[in-house]
């Protein structure tokens, strides 16, 4: 077991030094294309010798071109097997970014540019084999590919194995590529969080911000503006965009402090943060963030969640953890 | 794991692949052989559809051990071509019995590629012939069927594979004619 994973590793370095790294949509030519025959590959050699040696013990022509036509076959195959793999583009196709202890998804996006379809393409990781594609002629296909994680912080894909056992798994060709790509795990929301502190200025009195309670009156419409907030009635009288003003002053805008999280270490503290933003940006309440050095303004929204998470998982990460 | 209807499809070429390798021999065959044969094809189909439960190791040592000793008492040898035969359909009988993973599958095709060429070994008539090269192709698209992995775009079996041994043919026959031949037997 030592010795193949040895033999492994050093394969896989050899392949790495010959091919290098990867940059953008790739090609898989002739060059990074392998290709060896299975045990079930071997197990039909050894069946065609085994006919090969009964037809000519019996001197049959027969048995023997049947012996042949099957070895031919198993060529074709071979040939068959190869093919289904040249000229495939792989490109990227966007990440998922996950919370520590989920999986992260590095998408691929394969592209056959040929005349024949493409049949059963797997793609793997070191650790994962994402579900086979097939892809007709001419067309596209989006793989998933999941990398799990336990920390926060990046994680890095350098290593991807494209493979293919079509037709007949006597033979597997594989292509590797080593892209760059990394994928920010944003931390674990903590299960059990306190309220946030209360904003500064809560009772604070006259304080007018633009809230969601009060209907205040009419503005122009810029672009940024809340769809729901559009006076459409207003528009069809006058063919104008106006956008509903609201005023609330119930609510104050809480910006999260990292001095203000409790817990006994960084972790479990930024693990608070990242509750208290997901529950913020889940009841559609705006929200802020700071962190020592950092501080990002009040907003509300989804774009704003990812802007806060993405703070916390790169807060005091150095290197890229490998996945 | 398959879902049951992808399963007993694979299944079912596979069947009729052995099926029609075994036909040729049934002439020959002693009957109870053909019978065990053919009973053994059909209730696994049963049991795939029913979801039976696939008898155990220790049943299946039983029905080879029995095979086995059925083919001494009725060819008097398991070597030879008759004993040979006979011994080899009743190991894919039993091989049937235990067929769960693609991998047996493959086996099954194997060994009827082979009853093929025993076909030959008995006659080497046109009409052997007629009757052998559409099993090898029925066996070849059944390896194709069973082989694959993804669910995605479904393949015409027969189509597909007649195009590959359509390539295969000429080749085949460079072989056939330039590969030397040993005289005498070993």
């Amino acid at each position: 077991m030592r010795l193949t994973g040895f033999l492994r590793q050093r394969v896989r370095n050899w392949i790495r030094r010959r091919q290098g790294p990867d940059r953008g949509p790739v090609t898989l030519r002739r060059g990074r294309i392998y290709i060896l025959p299975t045990s079930l590959g071997v197990a039909f050699g050894l069946m065609l010798f085994a006919m090969l040696l009964g037809s000519l013990n019996y001197a049959n022509n027969l048995g023997l071109g049947l012996t042949f036509l099957l070895a031919s076959l198993g060529l074709v195959t071979m040939q068959a097997c190869h093919r289904n793999l040249e000229t495939l583009i792989v490109s990227e196709a966007g990440t998922e970014s996950p919370f520590a202890g989920q999986e992260a998804i590095f998408q691929l996006a394969f592209s056959n540019p040929g005349r024949a379809a493409r049949c059963d393409l797997e793609a793997a990781t070191t650790a994962m084999a994402a579900d086979p594609v097939s892809i007709a002629a001419g067309g596209e296909a989006t793989v998933n590919l999941r990398v799990a994680t336990r920390r926060r912080g990046w994680v890095l894909l350098d290593r991807i194995e494209i493979t293919t056992r079509f037709p007949y798994g006597l033979f597997r060709a594989w292509a590797v590529l080593h892209p760059h790509r990394r994928c920010l795990v944003y931390p674990r929301p903590a299960d059990t969080a306190p309220p946030p502190p209360p904003a500064p200025g809560a009772s604070g009195a006259g304080a007018m911000r633009r809230g969601d309670d009060d209907f205040a009156g009419l503005k122009d419409y810029h672009p940024g503006d809340a769809p729901r907030h559009i006076a459409w009635k207003a528009y069809a009288k006058g063919g104008e965009l106006l956008v509903k003003q609201f005023s609330g002053a119930a609510e104050p805008v809480p910006i999260f402090d990292l001095a203000q999280a409790p817990g006994p270490d960084l972790e479990s503290r930024l693990s608070v943060l990242a509750r208290w933003i997901v529950d913020a940006e889940a009841r559609g309440k705006t929200f802020g963030l700071r962190l020592p050095g950092l501080e990002i303004p009040p907003q509300p929204g989804r774009q704003q969640r990812r802007r806060c998470l993405a703070a916390l998982a790169e807060y005091q990460t150095v290197e890229p953890v490998d996945a | 794991m398959l879902e049951p209807g992808e399963q007993f499809r694979r299944l079912s070429w596979t069947t009729a692949g052995l099926v029609a390798a075994l036909a040729p021999h049934m002439a020959h065959l002693r009957v109870w052989v053909t019978g065990f044969v053919l009973a053994a094809c059909v209730w696994r189909l049963l049991a795939e559809r029913r979801g039976w439960r696939l008898p155990g190791v220790a049943l299946r040592t039983a029905i080879a051990l029995g095979a086995t000793g059925g083919v001494i008492a009725s060819y008097s040898t398991i070597t030879g071509l008759d004993g040979g035969t006979a011994l080899l359909a009743l190991m894919a009988a039993l091989k049937l019995l235990e067929t769960r993973a693609p991998r047996d599958h493959v086996v099954l095709i194997f060994i009827g590629w082979f009853l093929c060429l025993a076909a030959f070994l008995y006659a080497q008539d046109i009409r052997t012939v007629a009757f052998v090269v559409p099993t090898v192709w029925l066996l070849a698209a059944a390896l194709l069927e069973v082989a694959r992995r993804g669910h995605g775009l479904a393949l015409s079996p027969f189509r597909a594979t007649g195009a590959m041994l359509v390539k295969a043919l000429p080749l085949a026959l460079v072989l056939f004619l330039f590969f030397p031949r040993i005289a005498g037997s070993f």
